[in-house]
């Protein structure tokens, strides 16, 4: 277990020897090219083990150069030392963690939800003991000089950045220079320093695009960006990121790594957790397994990339290799026939107008009872505005949806269609699992009614939660129950909306089985997602937007 | 010198751009809204009062905001109408209830007025810098930034929330329940993720913080408030009564 801190201890040095070798890293390496200030990188040792584990003689150089740095660069930036985090309930959530983190480092937290990865990142951010007083954390923590758990929470913020992963709960102000100046105004920073700092950010980043805007017209992947702006305004030290691009499109994500790409260059250190590693893969020194409060294990990239399908998927990793995760193993949909399905859905010319402009141009698409089709199609190509077009929630539409032959207006799709939205939190009204069950039949409580709902609880692994409120079950056992509620009121046609973003390996294959399951039950599925993982797995066609 | 590619958008604090012929600070604007109030509390002729609108009116007007002045001329031109020319000449209960809520909203017109103005002149991040200059203490002015900050989400959950009973059937009796109940749920988990994006960005610091909207008081910023006391005074000394 105390791998972590010893190994980082005696490669730290080895990290100096890193940067000399930077022109030869591996190719798709974007750190090397995004970095606008050389300087600052060159004398803060930035370490990519994958070069410099090959040479005997690494070690012997690297000690030289070492010590002729401070000794304040030697050391670690962030250093957990035995630490343990006890719930409330006396649970451990985190189980003697040792973790050294020098300058410049970039490690990745990794594993399946719920083992500790966000808790390591609240030991470093100071949330815990912080903003969550009832988690005992005992041990000792050290971030840039501090402990997390005495200083005070504003002194930390000057050091330490975080980044969170929802994007629509992180800004204060309605304007994106506001926002931006948000940090070093509250901190009393002169109004004329506070602008140069941001021009400077916003340059580095190249996030141009993100000034003088309306926040709340931003789209995911820009209030993300914006957030990070915001932070690396402030300039802090230490970045923590706990799992940011969760929310967002395949396009926000590389926008994002490009700009972890540039604080990197800057010299600054990351720690991030996340599920997509494809997303970090090529930038992060080393990736840390993070199972049942402990870390497990410590991969190079190389091993990282290098773990087979089998030990990956075991581990509950997603793909780490991009070609791997962007690869489409699922056929396009067919140019549908003029007729209407007989048996299933079918849209012809469909599209539905916002403010007078289409928003989306017109879909053709034929979805047999007993498919899956997935839609996918870049930010903003109106994906979530047709799921919610095909189950009558928009005005104004054009063109036919049908279902087993029979076009179907707004109020009769709302009646046959169900959806699953990307916030499940939306769709639950119920005070106990029962009584959603309850409320999706219509409120009957007869025999048979108990008898369906003990059947369709069941089929989705709920049964043995019947008296549960929902908001007190997990993400997964939440989208499971708005489904028991489509299954209930015999919804033919099922929409789901992103129903894995956020999740690991293992939970996405657990959506995807229940997809196929339901398709079973001969009901027509589509699916709008970004995850093409999730789409290989279960889809039988796949609808491109925006073509 | 720092190079900035052409066509590359400079990042400058405080900077908007100006509507009319005047711009105001927010604490001029605060000043008349003060002012209003007091004088919705005078008795003042009909004549004293037509002023006093069309001074606030013309206010708004130089502000850049003319469409709004004449909207106020033209209901206050209505409301006198009625008040005057229609409700002496029918009788019953009805023009009675009518006549008292419409004479209240003629008192309170002026601080109508000049809210509106406030609110279109100023966004929160702006008036919020003002009553931060005004010395307002930070047990007020946060939480007033964070309640403005999550009207907007506030509207988007309740929409979604819509949505989803829509698409089901649920009982009469048991709608309000049913929209309040994960309002409620999503609003504290909203609150409680914006609260700690705040505090890790360090919203607690107990530095002043800086006023990046670079308010300045102006001559014509005086020049408005001391016309607005003045009316507020000759109001009360010699606006007559009604």
């Amino acid at each position: 277990m105390a791998a972590g801190g010893r190994s980082a201890m005696t490669r730290g040095g080895e990290a100096v020897r890193g940067r000399k070798t930077a022109g030869g890293r591996m190719p798709g390496c974007r750190r090397a090219s995004a970095g606008e200030n050389g300087a600052v990188r060159e004398d803060a040792a930035t370490c990519d083990s994958a070069v410099t584990r090959e040479g005997a003689d690494a070690s012997g150089r690297v000690r030289g150069r070492a010590s002729a740095t401070s000794r304040a660069d030697d050391a670690p930036v962030v250093e957990l030392r035995g630490v343990s985090c006890t719930a409330p309930d006396g649970s451990r959530i985190l189980d003697d963690v040792s973790l050294s983190v020098r300058r410049g480092e970039c490690v990745l937290l990794c594993g399946r939800s719920g083992m500790g990865k966000t808790t390591i990142t609240k030991c470093v951010n100071g949330l815990i003991p912080q903003f969550e007083p009832a988690v005992e954390r005992t041990g000792e923590v050290r971030v840039c000089g501090l402990d997390p758990a005495a200083c005070e929470m504003y002194e930390l913020a000057l050091r330490v950045g975080s980044v969170f992963q929802n994007p629509k709960s992180q800004f204060f102000n309605l304007t994106s220079n506001d926002e931006l100046a948000f940090g070093l105004e509250a901190a009393g920073v002169d109004a004329e320093v506070i602008e140069r700092r941001v021009g400077e950010t916003v340059r580095a980043l190249r996030a141009e695009r993100l000034l003088d805007r309306d926040v709340t017209k931003m789209s995911g992947g820009e209030k993300q960006s914006l957030v990070f702006a915001s932070v690396d305004a402030m300039g802090p030290d230490v970045y923590v990121l706990d799992e940011p691009t969760a929310n967002l499109d395949a396009e926000a994500a590389r926008i994002l790594h490009d700009h972890v790409a540039s604080i990197l260059a800057r010299g600054k250190t990351v720690i991030v957790a996340e599920h997509r590693l494809h997303f970090m893969a090529d930038l992060v020194d080393r990736a840390l397994l993070v199972e049942g409060g402990r870390i497990v294990r410590e991969l190079a990239p190389d091993e990282l990339r290098a773990l087979p399908a089998s030990e990956r998927e075991r581990l509950g990793l997603r793909a780490v290799d991009p070609a791997d995760v962007l690869a489409l193993r699922c056929p396009p949909t067919p140019r549908p026939a003029r007729a209407l399905l007989e048996r299933g859905l079918s849209l012809r010319g469909f599209s539905c107008s916002r403010a007078g402009r289409r928003a989306f141009p017109p879909v053709d698409l034929d979805v047999l009872r007993g498919a899956v089709a997935g839609v996918m199609g870049g930010n903003g190509v109106g994906k979530t505005t047709l799921l919610r077009a095909v189950a009558g929630l928009e005005r104004a539409t054009e063109g036919t949806v049908a279902f087993d032959g029979h076009p179907l207006d707004a109020r009769a799709r709302r009646r046959t269609c169900s959806l699953v939205m990307q916030d499940v939190n939306h769709q639950l009204f119920g005070d106990s699992v029962r009584s959603e069950c309850e409320l999706a039949l219509g409120g009957a409580a007869s025999d048979a009614a108990a008898e369906r709902i003990a059947e369709v609880l069941s089929a989705l692994d709920l049964e043995l939660l019947p008296t549960r409120h929902p908001m007190a079950l997990s993400g997964g056992q939440k989208q499971r129950l708005a489904v028991a509620c489509a299954l209930l009121a015999r919804r033919e046609v099922l929409l789901l909306d992103e129903p894995t973003s956020g999740l690991d390996f293992g939970h996405m294959v657990d959506v995807s089985r229940l997809v196929r399951r339901l398709a079973e039950r001969g009901i027509s599925i589509v699916v709008v997602t970004h995850d093409r993982e999730f789409i290989s797995r279960c889809c039988d066609s796949v609808y491109h937007m925006g073509d | 010198m720092e190079r900035v590619a052409p066509g590359a958008k400079r990042f400058t604090l405080g900077a908007r751009e100006r509507r009319g012929l005047v711009a105001l600070d927010p604490r001029a604007i605060l000043g008349v809204l003060a002012a209003a109030s007091a004088v919705a509390f005078m008795s003042k002729s009909p004549a004293v009062e037509l002023a006093l609108v069309a001074s606030v009116a013309l206010l708004q007007a130089l502000c850049g905001h003319v469409r709004m002045a004449l909207g106020y001329l033209g209901c206050y031109g209505a409301l006198w109408a009625i008040l005057t020319f229609v409700f002496p000449n029918v009788g019953g209960i009805a023009a009675t209830m009518f006549t008292i809520s419409l004479t209240f909203s003629r008192k309170v017109f002026l601080c109508l007025m000049a809210g509106s103005l406030l609110v279109a002149e100023c966004s929160v991040h702006r008036l919020c810098a003002a009553l931060a200059r005004l010395r307002v203490p930070q047990v007020v002015l946060v939480p007033l930034t964070v309640t403005m900050r999550y009207f907007p989400t506030l509207a988007d959950e309740a929409s979604h929330i819509r949505d989803a009973m829509r698409l089901r059937d649920i009982p009469a009796s048991a709608r309000m329940e049913c929209f309040v109940v994960p309002l409620v749920m999503s609003a504290t988990s909203t609150a409680d993720e914006l609260s700690r994006a705040a505090t890790c960005r360090g919203i607690e610091n107990p530095a002043r913080s800086t006023d990046t909207e670079r308010l300045r008081m102006r001559a014509v910023d005086w020049a408005v408030l001391a016309l607005a006391v003045a009316a507020a005074v000759g109001t009360a000394l010699w606006g007559g009564a009604y």
